[in-house]
């Protein structure tokens, strides 16, 4: 087995650390959106009733898009 | 040292500057806003909401119908105004309450909580459970109602609050027989979450003072099992954040949080990391975990000293930015980023799973890696060890052998001119030093070197 010598394990615990700042930051933006959410719609996540949306969209004359942004709200679009 | 001087300037600045912001926002802020959103989002007929009036505080909303005039078809409340007194596991958890005129729950909206976000993913789920309830209904949490699972202030903070709330305004206002509220159990301070603690720190101090590996390892052993598995209640930066905001929790249902909270820091300014070296429950698992991968002969990963000391920063920036964030948003959960809350709330996305299986593969491989490198509230508690009023230290005959340096797991002390020098936010007195120096002449005593330290 290659033993790591100190100054490759430098490198490494210079890459761990940036793996963890990066987690940590994706955990902390995490909890800012679950907190943005709630103070969205006044509860703990927004309820969007997207077959009116897009009953609504096709009476405009339009196609609904499948966007992402329905899964960060939470709502479950039909597949059409 | 100086740069623990600066650090401790700096998170000062922060904590502050980022508190008066908190608050200065709430000065200006209501909560009228929120409920106008909640109530839009409940009313979406022809309904009229009229503003909020009388005695308790409620909105009244009318039907309108065009043969006939308004008829009262619901009323709505926010459970703070009613019943400002109960608390979650830090601070009120306020909600929309609407409720039709024949005592039906409409529905139950979240309008400002400091509960963990996790709990917060099932915040929904619980919620639901009130809708079309009768007010006149029991709401007993583990009987009518389910809790969230590791989250039982939160759970009965809302059950009793909704309870509450709902029966007052069933009987003032509707005038409907509700009878009392049911989910008001009396409160009982419960003195074993005092005795507990106080036993656990007397514990680890004894191990300290004493230089007794045995009972660190007990004290290690209880607050991995009381703190860890049983409570889920560790020092954390999100209780650092909550007092920068005054949320408090309620003393009597909750005296662990007031215990652990004094009892850190006290022996952080008198001893230095008692908590982080004897009690802390994620303190145990990393040391098992390390002390698992020697058995099985792994290589250890070592770093050396230099790129260590400067890597422990991190844990500095981190802290930092966690307590900004949270004071910015305005909500203490934003700082719950801490690997220990996630493994023993045991509720994260997979995020949060992801990072502590990452920190538990770590420290299988290096002693305390999130200690080290990473731990907001240890970097905290280190800034306050820092200048502790006793510190390991060593005396005049030391001879500049080095064995302390080569015996501390930590990497705390470093030879500078053939003298140990000691950076004690790092020291988790765990007594190997003091135990292995030849001539006996490091010990823990009252701090008279200051000068001695590290970088000065
Ligand atoms: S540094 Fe953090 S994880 Fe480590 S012992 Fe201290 S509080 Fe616990
Ligand atoms: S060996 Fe290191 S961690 Fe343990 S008491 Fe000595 S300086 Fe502190």
């Amino acid at each position: 087995m290659i033993k790591p010598t100190i100054k490759s394990s430098d490198k490494i615990l210079a890459v761990l650390l940036l793996l963890s700042v990066l987690m940590v930051g994706q955990i902390m933006n995490e909890n800012i959106n679950s907190i943005r959410l709630a103070a969205l719609s006044g509860s703990a996540k927004p309820k969007v009733d997207v077959d009116k949306v897009k009953a609504k969209l096709r009476q405009a004359g339009l196609t609904p898009y499948e966007a992402k942004y329905w899964k960060i709200i939470d709502a479950r679009p039909q597949k059409d | 040292m100086k740069t623990n001087r600066f650090l401790s300037i700096v998170f000062l600045a922060i904590f502050c500057t980022g508190a008066l912001y908190y608050h200065f926002r709430q000065s200006q802020s209501n909560d009228i806003n929120l409920e106008n959103k909640a109530l839009t989002d409940i009313f979406t007929g022809p309904e009229k909401v009229h503003p909020k009036l009388g005695s308790p505080p409620r909105y009244d909303i009318y039907q309108t119908r065009p043969d006939n005039p308004e008829v009262l078809a619901a009323v709505a409340f926010n459970t703070y105004d009613i019943t400002p007194r109960i608390k979650g596991y830090a601070g009120p958890v306020k909600l929309l309450v609407a409720i039709s005129t024949d005592g039906t729950i409409k529905d139950v909206r979240v309008l400002k909580h400091s509960e963990t976000p996790s709990y917060v993913f099932t915040l929904d789920e619980f919620m639901a459970q009130f809708k079309g309830k009768n007010i006149a209904d029991s709401f007993q949490l583990g009987k009518d109602i389910d809790g969230i699972t590791r989250a039982t202030m939160t759970s009965e903070a809302v059950a009793r609050s909704v309870d509450k709330g709902a029966k007052a305004i069933g009987r003032q206002i509707l005038e409907l027989d509700v009878g009392g509220p049911s989910g008001d159990r009396p409160k009982t301070l419960s003195y074993i979450h005092i005795i507990v603690p106080l036993m656990l720190f007397i514990v680890a101090v004894g191990g300290v003072l004493g230089r007794n590996t045995f009972l660190r390892g007990l004290a290690l052993l209880t607050g991995f099992v009381y703190l860890g598995l049983i409570k889920s209640t560790m020092v954390s930066v999100v209780q650092l954040v909550n007092i920068g905001m005054l949320k408090f929790p309620d003393f009597v249902t909750n005296p662990l949080w007031y215990c652990l909270v004094v009892m850190t820091l006290l022996s952080s300014v008198i001893l230095g990391m008692v908590y982080c070296g004897s009690i802390c429950p994620f303190a145990g698992v990393q040391e098992v975990l390390f002390h698992l991968g020697r058995k099985l002969k792994w290589e250890e990963l070592k770093f050396s000293h230099k790129v260590a000391g400067q890597a422990r920063y991190v844990k500095f920036g981190i802290l930092f930015v966690v307590l900004a964030a949270s004071f910015i948003i305005g909500n203490s959960s934003a700082a719950n980023v801490e690997v220990f809350l996630i493994l023993f709330a045991a509720h994260a996305s997979q995020a949060g799973w992801a990072f502590v299986v990452f920190i538990l593969t770590l420290s299988v491989f290096h002693f305390r890696f999130w200690c080290k490198f990473l731990c907001p509230i240890g970097a905290f508690n280190g800034l306050l060890a820092d200048k502790s009023i006793y510190k390991i230290q060593f005396g005049p005959e030391c001879g500049g052998c080095g064995v302390c340096d080569k015996v501390c797991p930590v990497g705390a002390i470093q030879m500078v001119d053939d003298k140990p020098l000691i950076d004690y936010p790092e020291c988790t007195l765990c007594n190997k030093c003091v135990e292995k120096c030849p001539k006996e002449i490091l010990f823990l005593t009252r701090n008279r070197q200051q000068g001695l330290t590290k970088h000065d």
